[in-house]
């Protein structure tokens, strides 16, 4: 749980790794807005990442720069050999995570029609990922007829339809109820046991971090730094509830909202 | 409870009189009126009319029955309104997607598109001539049909379809979604794939809507140029023309279904729109 257990397994493989990334944002008035500064970041293969940090602090932006969707200012951003960042990346957003136009099969199909795959063979793995995220019987339903919940596993599902080697998650049950969260927590944690998918997730919820994670990197500060990353060795399923947990909880909270008191 | 179905009760009776009883009671003092009156070429009855619109066969004077002239007219504006859709939605895709040719043609765009489609017709009369569409496909001998869809007719319904479907068309692509583009991307869709399977799609709703005002545009847009002196076929031509012979009953008849078609081809875009995308307004 210390941060000193970071280097000693330094010898799993790393996916990406990202050096001294920096990234600034000129506001519409023309002012420079540092949002990221000098991120070093490895990705190891298989991990459950999570990043924490509270609203605005530019997790978002860390994400979209990995995904290539934005370029990084500073520093560089290094894929591994094997990884191939435009093919083998996959996206769960927030909001607008499936095609209102598609239905349910049509979205988690939509990876594999861009690459091309053949109608029967991708409406089988489509309809097999829907099954396995819980939304069997869904298969001709719209986005605008499912509850949160349910988008949020079909977009799940869109995002592994493609194999990723590394998924990406910003927030992705940040509009959902306690309860429902709760139970895609244990889907996507279950979901990773079977496919040990590398993924990185970002959440300004610690309980969510902590819940998910086997490492935990907490960005704060403007412009944002790591101020810790955390291996997280609880046994799961975890508890909120226990002392470790809490103690835990409480020492992100204070990196992240350092001004507060502490305890 | 009680209070609500009385309520209801309330609406229904109301539905009731305003597409029953008020144009039932019209016609009736229409009737008893236009009966009194005694003036047929001037305000015919309601019988009288309806009389007319039984037999659409029916041959008045040397100017075609109702039928044929609807046919003929039906059959410009669906050409006209095609190629008008075609080009339409063609150019506005473009312009909606670069935005630099945005730059270059929406100035002269924006300079014509308040110009009345009709004020174009002596132009393209003087222009077109008399050709029409079988000299356009190099069609020696006469033929009775393609020889009444003259070149300046489809011309100015071009140009009242035109710009609707441009617009609108345009206002689709160019304001799609980000998150959508983005969706595309990270799920690793390239420009041409984001292009058939995110922008179109997208943009699909305004570009119906922009096909329903096309349409409803050309249709006007006809009726109008049949009138217009040089015409000798269509229902907007058997219309003035009947007037002129004091055959109000065949005019009115002319007007019903004027009307009539123009309300039925709005209903069917509408449930083109509503089919397609049903969607619209509820993304999440």
């Amino acid at each position: 749980m210390s941060p000193g257990r970071l280097q000693s397994k330094s010898a799993q493989d790393s996916l990406l790794s990202l050096k001294e990334v920096g990234k600034t944002f000129v506001s519409d008035a023309g002012r420079q807005v540092p949002v990221l500064e000098s991120i070093d970041l490895d990705i190891r293969a298989g991990e459950l990442t999570t990043v924490v940090g509270a609203t605005g602090t530019g997790k978002s932006t860390l994400l979209n720069v990995i995904a290539g969707l934005c370029d990084a200012d500073n520093g560089t951003v290094t894929p591994a050999s094997t990884l191939d960042i435009q093919n083998e990346l996959a996206y769960v957003f927030q909001h607008y995570t499936l095609l209102p136009w598609r239905n349910v099969l049509k979205n988690v199909a939509f990876g594999l029609q861009l690459r091309n795959i053949p109608q029967p063979q991708r409406m089988r793995e489509a309809a097999a990922l829907i099954e396995q995220v819980g939304l069997g019987g869904f298969e001709k339903a719209y986005p605008h007829e499912l509850s949160g919940g349910m988008r949020q596993r079909a977009a799940i599902a869109q995002a592994l339809a493609t194999k990723p080697k590394v998924l990406l998650m910003d927030e992705p049950f940040g509009s959902l109820d306690d309860g429902t969260r709760a139970e895609l927590q244990k889907m996507l944690i279950e979901l990773h046991r079977q496919t040990h998918t590398t993924t990185l997730f970002v959440t300004h919820n610690i309980d969510e971090a902590i819940i998910l994670a086997d490492r935990i990197v907490v960005l704060g500060g403007r412009p944002a730094v790591i101020e810790a990353g955390i291996v997280v060795d609880l046994p799961r399923p975890r508890h909120r509830t226990s002392k470790e947990f809490t103690e835990l909880y409480m020492k992100i909270r204070n990196m992240i909202t350092p001004c507060e008191v502490k305890q | 409870m009680e209070k609500q179905t009385s309520k209801l009760r309330f609406i229904e009776i109301s539905k009731i009189i305003g597409w029953v009883i008020v144009p039932a009671a019209l016609l009736v003092i229409w009737q008893v009126g236009a009966a009194r009156a005694g003036k047929p070429w001037l305000l015919p009855t309601p019988v009288q009319i309806f009389s007319q619109l039984a037999h659409p066969a029916r041959i008045h004077f040397a100017s075609g029955s109702l039928a044929s002239n609807t046919f003929i007219s039906l059959l410009r504006v669906l050409i006209g309104f095609a190629v008008a859709a075609l080009g339409g939605v063609m150019l506005g895709v473009l312009m909606g997607s670069l935005r630099r040719l945005r730059h270059w043609i929406e100035p002269t765009i924006e300079i014509l598109r308040p110009l009345s489609a009709i004020a174009w017709l002596p132009f393209a009369i003087a222009v077109f001539k008399l050709n029409s569409l079988r000299h356009l496909l190099g069609i020696e001998q006469y033929q009775p049909i393609l020889d009444q869809i003259q070149l300046g007719m489809l011309f100015v319904i071009f140009i009242g379809g035109f710009f609707p479907i441009l617009v609108n068309t345009i206002d689709g692509v160019s304001g799609i979604r980000q998150q959508y583009v983005l969706l595309a991307r990270s799920l690793g869709a390239g420009r041409r794939q984001i292009f058939w399977h995110v922008s179109l799609p997208a943009a699909m709703p305004h570009i119906l809507t922009g096909l329903r005002l096309g349409l409803a545009r050309c249709w006007m847009v006809i009726i109008a140029a049949e009138m217009m002196v040089g015409a000798d076929s269509g229902i907007g031509y058997l219309l003035m023309y009947a007037a002129d012979n004091s055959a109000m009953d065949v005019t009115i008849s002319c007007m019903v279904i004027i009307g009539t078609v123009g309300g039925l081809m709005n209903l069917g875009m509408r449930r083109c729109l509503q089919k397609y995308t049903s969607w619209k307004g509820k993304e999440i």
